[in-house]
């Protein structure tokens, strides 16, 4: 009976708990600290930090083979589907409207997209294979489901702290960019008035994500599967035909698939392949990419406006060129009415900030194309 | 390709991309501005049709009851297309 008692104990978690996995358990349990009580990112963060949990948990199981979270993985993540489903319902909860009214927002959605190419040369010089280093700069999209979408694709073993890195900064954008937006602007820029936008037409919101699709299909071929279902979803929002559909895609359908996507990530980073120096590079560089493409934004609205002088735009808009929708449209906004509290900016902030997503797409396309 | 021809090649398409988009969205725009005007043109066209027959029938009935029938056909008819 003593030695059952004793071959229970051996092989208990108690006794196989290394310094690496009581490290990893304190990491989840924060990350559920950050999402219940600080409510950062709570929809990803409850079930990363819950998977990172559970994989660091001695003899779980849970990620070998036959393991629920394994099978997750490999079906949900690693074959796409899951940053792709999610990508539908992003789609049905985007409006398009303010990016239609005022298309020229879309350039500033590309210039936003600077910080992942600086920070994939960054990588590089730091030493990452060139693959990962494209989907370390994916980060400076601040999309979550395409910078999942890219390292899955690209480099599947960076893809818990690509993860960590992405959905942290997204939810610090009111913390990040900031300081950012105030060092390269000056008050009379903050100032800056724009025209109201004109009203877009139905016909106009139907036909966009058709035409877009096809387009950007035709000349980038690796674009479709995020184009499509991105554009899809927002086809299915406004056709006004396919309600049933829309509230599946853009509530039940999307909420199952991020609840095991953050599983499936957070089953990922168990100790032996989190911690190590290369997380806190990724970090870093996650944080300088995300910088990077706030910088852009900004920059570039300044130069159009040299172009632009009788309708000047106000560059603070540039910032939410960043994706991050709806907080980077939210952050210019609250930095407008700081320097002038009558100043409206976030239907104008809205352009910038869904054409950051179409930038994103396209330029994750383009590393898969190039490097993928 | 290098990392320089990458950053070179993605930035140049990328904003090739989004330049044609902004194009593409303009023309689409200007398309979907154009189409409803003329619909409403033509939507305007035919009220005024229908207007025009219901003003005509009234005064028809309105002269043939009444003991002045000419001058209340022809303000009737000024009404209705005053050139």
């Amino acid at each position: 009976m003593l030695e059952g008692l004793e071959s229970l104990f051996c092989s208990s978690g108690l006794v196989n708990l290394t310094a690496g996995n009581l490290v990893m358990l304190i990491i989840g349990l924060a990350m559920l600290y950050l999402a219940i009580v600080k409510k950062f990112e709570p929809l990803l963060l409850v079930p990363l930090g819950l998977g990172a949990i559970l994989v660091n948990l001695p003899f779980s199981g849970i990620m070998e083979k036959e393991g629920l979270l394994y099978f997750v993985y490999h079906a949900g993540v690693a074959s796409e589907v899951l940053p792709l489903v999610i990508f539908l319902g992003v789609g049905v909860l985007t409006d398009f409207g303010p990016m239609l009214a005022n298309p020229i927002t879309l350039l500033i959605g590309a210039a936003a997209q600077l910080g992942l190419f600086i920070s994939m040369m960054a990588a590089i010089m730091l030493g990452f294979k060139l693959a990962a280093a494209c989907a370390i700069g994916s980060i400076g999209g601040a999309d979550g489901p395409l910078a999942i979408y890219a390292t899955a694709r690209l480099a599947p073993y960076i893809l818990g702290p690509v993860t960590v890195a992405a959905y942290s900064y997204m939810a610090l954008v009111p913390i990040i960019q900031p300081p950012i937006m105030r060092l390269l602007t000056t008050q009379a820029e903050r100032k800056i008035r724009m025209k109201q936008l004109r009203p877009v037409s139905r016909r106009e919101k139907i036909l966009f994500p058709i035409v877009s699709t096809v387009f950007v299909g035709l000349i980038l071929p690796s674009s479709v599967p995020i184009m499509g279902m991105f554009m899809g979803g927002n086809l299915l929002r406004e056709c006004g035909v396919t309600e049933r559909l829309k509230n599946t895609a853009g509530t039940a359908l999307m909420n199952i698939a991020t609840l095991f996507l953050g599983l499936a990530v957070g089953a990922t980073m168990d100790a032996q392949k989190f911690l190590r120096v290369e997380t806190l590079e990724i970090l870093g560089l996650g944080l300088f990419a995300f910088a990077v493409s706030t910088a852009g934004g900004i920059l570039f609205v300044k130069f159009l406006n040299l172009i632009k002088r009788r309708n000047p735009i106000n560059p603070l808009i540039g910032s939410a060129g960043v994706s991050a929708v709806p907080m980077a449209a939210r952050t210019s906004q609250i930095q407008g009415q700081k320097a002038d509290p009558h100043n409206f900016l976030l239907m104008h902030a809205m352009g910038p900030n869904v054409a950051g997503v179409i930038g994103t797409t396209v330029v994750i396309s383009l590393f898969i194309s190039l490097v993928g | 390709m290098s990392v320089i021809g990458i950053t070179t090649v993605g930035i140049g398409i990328l904003f090739l991309i989004l330049a044609a988009l902004v194009g593409v969205t303009i023309i689409l725009g200007k398309f979907c501005r154009l189409t409803e005007k003329l619909k409403l043109a033509k939507t305007e066209e035919k009220t005024i049709g229908k207007e025009k027959v219901v003003a005509i029938s009234s005064a028809v009935i309105a002269s043939y009851l009444s003991k002045k029938p000419a001058e209340i056909m022809m303000s009737s008819i000024q009404k209705i297309s005053p050139k």
